[in-house]
């Protein structure tokens, strides 16, 4: 395949996956900035090897894994800015102004966050792979790199925790706790 | 609502409110370097010998263009919790960081500094590589299958003054778990992890074996007083690039017209000569 072909193929993988990717860092991330570096750094990696990546739904879900590990990296304090994207940064400045609204009731949303926060790091992003990029066990599996079967029983486990960390951040939370896990359970 | 969708509406965005961001001007410009910038060949990718590659990994250092911590709201921050002469450790989140500032530290002063967090069953091992191994050597065997442990050397000097290498692992490791880190070998001592042997320095260098029959490539390495064994590298079966390591294999398999993908050296005055099968080669069970 020739550099055109690899340009071809990869604009069309860009299109049909930004979306997911610049979700999946704006979750994650506490600044437009960094997320803007995520999803740059994502796709400059995804284009550096351009013959690795996948076609169809899982060249996103290596995507995912890829951005995962770029997370990571910010999160150790390891920053590589590949690319200038200031516009990008601007347009997802705008998009967390957009959504500051959330934060507006915070107080209804601290025994969530509480419980969050007491989760690791591992568990919380199971629990974001399924819920918020909506991933079923097979595909989390493809993501995190394990088998189908070890992503299922870490998400029934995560999603255990979290319903006992939902329940000593606010008790009340309860009897809403309850079904969901004896459901994940079967 | 149930906890699913209690965690759900704790996202700042979903993929729907998305639609149209793949076209923005800010996605084209992004788009546009991107594709200005070279696109790395495909290479072969290595993968460890049978019995290592469950041990080992290969950690390749990379330029860093800036060091800045990040940390995302949800995430920990970091905080020192230890150091001696010859490690620091951080507590990083759900990590532990370590940051060695001694080539050679002793075992003694290590299981201190692991005991001091908690990290009874923790154990750090240097292995001899070659000198000219670019990029860092770093395995990690567990039997915690949560465990996860992370090569950071590339950037330590960042952290921590005169840091030598460094590694981060989950805190809450269950039973042993032992870290390997590459050291340079001394003069003479044979390497614990492969090095190529056409490296300058390595016992054929600057002999390229690459490409030539498995018969011509043992005669140039026993020209050079050196024995030979042989492995061969089966393609992976599912498609994916790379290739699966038979090790240890007689020489009465070898198709001596098969060609040699690449020559290791443990510096023991024995050259690995990797081999890639013919198309009507039959792997053995696993392959």
């Amino acid at each position: 395949m020739n550099e055109e072909d690899d340009r071809s193929r990869f604009e069309a993988i860009y299109r049909r996956t930004h979306e997911k990717i610049l979700g999946y860092a704006v979750r994650r991330c506490s600044s437009p900035e960094d997320a803007a570096d995520v999803v740059a750094e994502t796709y400059v990696i995804a284009w550096r090897r351009i013959a690795e990546l996948p076609d169809g739904d899982a060249g996103r879900l290596w995507l995912y894994g890829v951005a995962r590990r770029v997370l990571a990296n910010h999160r150790r304090g390891e920053r590589r800015r590949l690319t200038r994207h200031t516009e990008l940064t601007d347009e997802i400045e705008h998009l967390y102004a957009a959504t500051s609204h959330q934060n507006e009731h915070q107080s209804e949303h601290a025994g969530v966050d509480e419980a969050m926060s007491t989760l690791s790091d591992a568990d919380r992003e199971l629990l974001a792979l399924a819920l918020w990029e909506g991933l079923d066990p097979g595909e989390i599996a493809q993501v995190l790199g394990c088998s189908r079967n070890a992503a299922r029983i870490r998400l029934h486990r995560a999603r255990k925790r979290f319903a006992r960390a939902l329940e000593q951040a606010r008790p009340s939370a309860r009897s809403a706790s309850q079904p969901l896990v004896e459901k994940e359970a079967r | 609502m149930n906890n699913d969708q209690i965690f759900r509406n704790r996202a700042r965005v979903l993929d729907e409110d998305l639609t149209g961001r793949a076209s923005t001007a800010g996605a084209d410009a992004l788009l546009a370097r991107i594709v200005s910038l070279e696109p790395a060949p495909a290479r072969r990718r290595r993968l460890m010998p049978a019995p290592r590659r469950a041990l080992l990994g290969l950690a390749v250092a990379a330029a860093l263009a800036g060091a800045i911590v990040v940390g995302p709201s949800l995430f920990g921050t970091s905080e020192r919790v230890y150091a001696s002469q010859a490690v620091t450790i951080d507590r990083v989140g759900d990590e532990y960081a370590f940051y060695f500032t001694e080539g050679d530290p002793d075992p003694a002063e290590l299981k201190k500094a692991f005991h001091k967090v908690g990290l009874d069953n923790l154990t750090v091992k240097l292995i001899p590589v070659s000198p000219r191994q670019p990029g860092s050597v770093f395995g990690f065997e567990k039997s915690d299958p949560d465990a996860k442990a992370t090569f950071t050397g590339d950037s330590c000097p960042e952290r921590v003054e005169d840091c030598i290498t460094a590694f981060s692992v989950t805190a809450d490791i269950e039973g042993p778990a032992e870290v390997r880190l590459g050291r340079p070998a001394k003069p003479g001592e044979k390497y614990a992890f492969p090095a190529d042997a056409d490296w300058p320095g390595e016992a054929l260098a600057g002999v390229n074996l690459q490409g030539r029959s498995a018969a011509e490539a043992a005669r140039v390495v026993r020209e050079h007083h050196l024995k030979v064994s042989y492995a061969l590298d089966w393609p992976l079966r599912n498609g994916d690039q790379g290739w699966r390591v038979e090790e240890d294999v007689p020489v009465s398999r070898i198709d001596p017209g098969w060609q040699v993908a690449r020559a290791d050296t443990y510096n023991d005055g024995v050259i690995v000569l990797h081999v890639v099968p013919g198309p009507s080669a039959t792997p053995p069970p696993g392959f």
